[in-house]
Parts: structure tokens; C-alpha cells; sequence
């Protein structure tokens, strides 16, 4: 049975590049950025260099 | 390949758990590498750990999110989810294969010789809860007098942090060891059971519990890196099947949400080299044997 094509690029093109990976990256280093620019990296920093002793179920 | 796949996970796993001076500080690493996020599931309360777990991060500071905007700070987890998302735009699940210290160590254990079995299919929806709940939902509105949350994924579930930072703690501090109750003891079992099960199943906690999986899962179409079937040359022989990590049957569902990129199928099983890697929609490894096929067969 013929294999259905499932693009409609022509036989022998080149497979066209997906920019939807590249949006997605975009979109989640703006959020990365926002992020960064509230100061959520200091307050990770500080989170995670105290041991939360209940957090690892000791306590 | 597998085997720069074992070298790949050991060189992440010991480059996010690079403070080795634990055994003379008695504590954790408490530099400021821990800014940033490690790519895996890898508790930052881990004696060796120089990095931050992002599933820990994020419930913190969702945890923290109402005493921190009553205080005029917007921590929002918007950094986290960024670098997750950038990380599961690129790799999606593939960070679950190459660079997750926990991955390896349920890989390591599979190893052992013993008669294996398969993971219920079922099961595997199951970690989309634990992200959902426990990772988003329990720590943002699960709140004490003081508006502050549990992070209730690390607190009752988390098998690695067990492992890696309350077992490593208690050993070093034997002071802890007066605080141990139910809580540790229902983590302890949930920690064996897990290790139990990677011996007879193949990583039983990234296919029915991780909640990391679970979100670098939704990636599994839209990844900027992934492995593609070409239809044209699959011959249906479901070679695939047998050597999938994760149970992915990589014929019929080539944008699996379980596929770790672990490249078992195209390296191992596929004689008609029907699957092959691309990036971004261009391909980067050479196909095999088989007849030449037309573009338009790629999918």
C-alpha cells in the first residue's frame, strides 16, 4: 500500500525547517528573562543553599 | 551510542554534583553555582549537589508565592519554567536519557540481572498529576497561618531526594537521626520501592512519577531536536519495541510523549534505517540501508 505523503513539500525538496521549536525556545527565554529581571534567581540562590530539613522528610 | 549515552549521564551527573568536600564541611555546597538549575531531577540538598533542583525550586518558591507578594516581590517561578522550557523546547525528553543523574542511577540498577517486566501503560499518566498537584496546585494554595505552602512533591514523594540528601544528611549529622518520624519512613519505602522496581522494570519512576518527565513531555512535538520515522522505508517489523527504554512503540507513534531520545531504536533495532535524528527539521544522522526515499514520506 502507498505511504500517504504528510507534507506538501515536493518529492526531492528539501524538508522545510520547523520554526515552531524556535518560537517555544523564544517564548520560554522571555519568560526566563522576566524572571530574572524580578530577582527570582537571588531568591532561588537563597533557598537552596539552607537545607529545608522537612522538604528531604527529616523533621 | 549507548555507551556515549552512559558517558554523557555519568559527566552531567558529576557536573552538577561537584562539591566533593562534603565529607569534611559536614553540609551542602552553599556557592553561588546554585543559582542556576540543574537540567534533571537532582536535589539541591544533596551533600554534593552545585546546583538547584528545578521541580524543588519551583514549589518553593510557588510556596512562597503569597508572602511574597504581600512583601511587593513577584516570584512568580517565571525563571524556572523559562529554563525548563528552553531546555524541553531543545531536548524535551531527551533530558530524561542524557543528562538526568536520576535516570541514571534507575538505568544502573536495571542492569542487575533478573527476569523483567513491563510498566503498566496506564501508569504513565500518572506523573502528569504529580506535576499538576503536587508540584503546582498543593504548594500554591495548601497554606499555613502565615500564607506560606509545603513543597509537597520533595516533602512526600521525591525518591532522589531521599537518596541523595536525607539518607547523605543523616549519615553526616547524626543529630538529625532524633528527627525522624513517619514522614522519613514514608519516603524511605517510597525510595526502596522505586530502586526495587527499576531492578525489574526499566525506569519505573521517570514513566509513572516524575513530575520533570512529565513536563519536558509536553515538548515531545514541538522539540527542537527529535528522532522521526521514515515511513517509506519502516518495514513494520517492530524491532523498535523491543528495545525501547521506556515501552515506546516508535513505529506507531513517532512523537511519543515517553521517548527519552535515548536512540535505542535507530542505533540498535532498525535494520531498514527508517528512523534517523533531526534538528529542527533538517537531518543530522545518516540512514542506514534501505531504499532511497522521498521527502515527502518524512514524517
Amino acid at each position: 500500500m502507498p505511504v500517504k505523503p504528510r507534507h506538501n513539500f515536493k518529492p526531492g525538496a528539501k524538508p522545510p525547517i520547523r520554526k515552531t521549536p524556535f518560537v517555544v525556545i523564544l517564548g520560554f527565554m522571555l519568560l526566563g528573562i522576566i524572571g530574572i529581571a524580578t530577582g527570582e534567581p537571588q531568591r532561588v540562590l537563597e533557598q537552596t543553599i539552607l537545607i529545608c530539613l522537612s522538604c528531604i522528610g527529616i523533621g | 551510542m549507548g555507551a556515549l549515552r552512559r558517558w554523557v549521564q555519568v559527566l552531567s551527573t558529576l557536573l552538577v554534583n561537584g562539591s566533593w568536600d562534603f565529607p569534611f564541611t559536614r553540609t551542602i555546597y552553599q556557592g553561588p553555582l546554585k543559582v542556576l538549575c540543574a537540567p534533571g531531577l537532582n536535589c539541591h540538598s544533596c551533600p554534593a549537589s552545585t546546583t538547584s533542583c528545578p521541580i524543588g525550586s519551583l514549589q518553593q518558591l510557588l510556596a512562597g508565592l503569597r508572602l511574597s507578594l504581600e512583601n511587593g516581590q513577584f516570584y512568580f517561578g517565571f525563571y524556572v519554567l523559562g529554563f525548563m522550557g528552553v531546555l524541553g523546547g531543545i531536548m524535551g525528553r531527551a533530558v530524561c536519557g542524557w543528562l538526568c543523574p536520576f535516570g541514571l542511577i534507575q538505568d544502573l540498577l536495571h542492569r542487575i540481572p533478573s527476569r523483567k517486566f513491563a510498566v503498566p501503560a496506564g501508569l504513565r499518566y500518572l506523573k502528569y498529576g504529580f506535576l499538576v498537584f503536587f508540584v503546582i496546585l498543593l504548594p500554591l494554595l495548601v497554606v499555613d497561618q502565615f500564607g506560606s505552602g509545603d513543597t509537597w512533591f520533595c516533602k512526600y514523594i521525591c525518591p532522589a531526594g531521599t537518596l541523595t540528601a536525607s539518607l547523605p544528611l543523616l549519615i553526616m549529622q547524626p543529630d538529625l537521626r532524633q528527627d525522624l518520624g513517619l514522614l522519613f519512613l514514608n519516603k524511605f519505602v517510597i525510595m526502596v520501592t522505586f530502586l526495587t522496581w527499576a531492578v525489574y522494570a526499566s525506569r519505573p519512576f521517570c514513566r509513572t512519577t516524575c513530575p520533570l518527565g512529565a513536563f519536558y513531555a509536553l515538548f515531545s512535538r514541538v522539540k527542537l531536536i527529535k528522532l522521526r520515522l521514515d515511513h517509506a522505508r519502516c518495514t513494520n517489523c517492530e524491532a523498535c519495541h523491543q528495545v525501547c527504554p521506556m515501552g515506546v512503540k516508535f513505529n506507531q507513534s513517532p512523537d511519543d510523549a515517553e521517548c527519552i531520545t535515548c536512540l535505542a531504536c535507530m542505533d540498535k533495532a532498525c535494520e531498514a534505517g527508517a528512523i534517523y535524528l533531526e534538528i529542527g527539521g533538517v537531518p543530522v544522522s545518516s540512514r542506514k540501508r534501505g531504499p532511497v526515499t522521498t521527502t515527502s514520506n518524512l514524517s
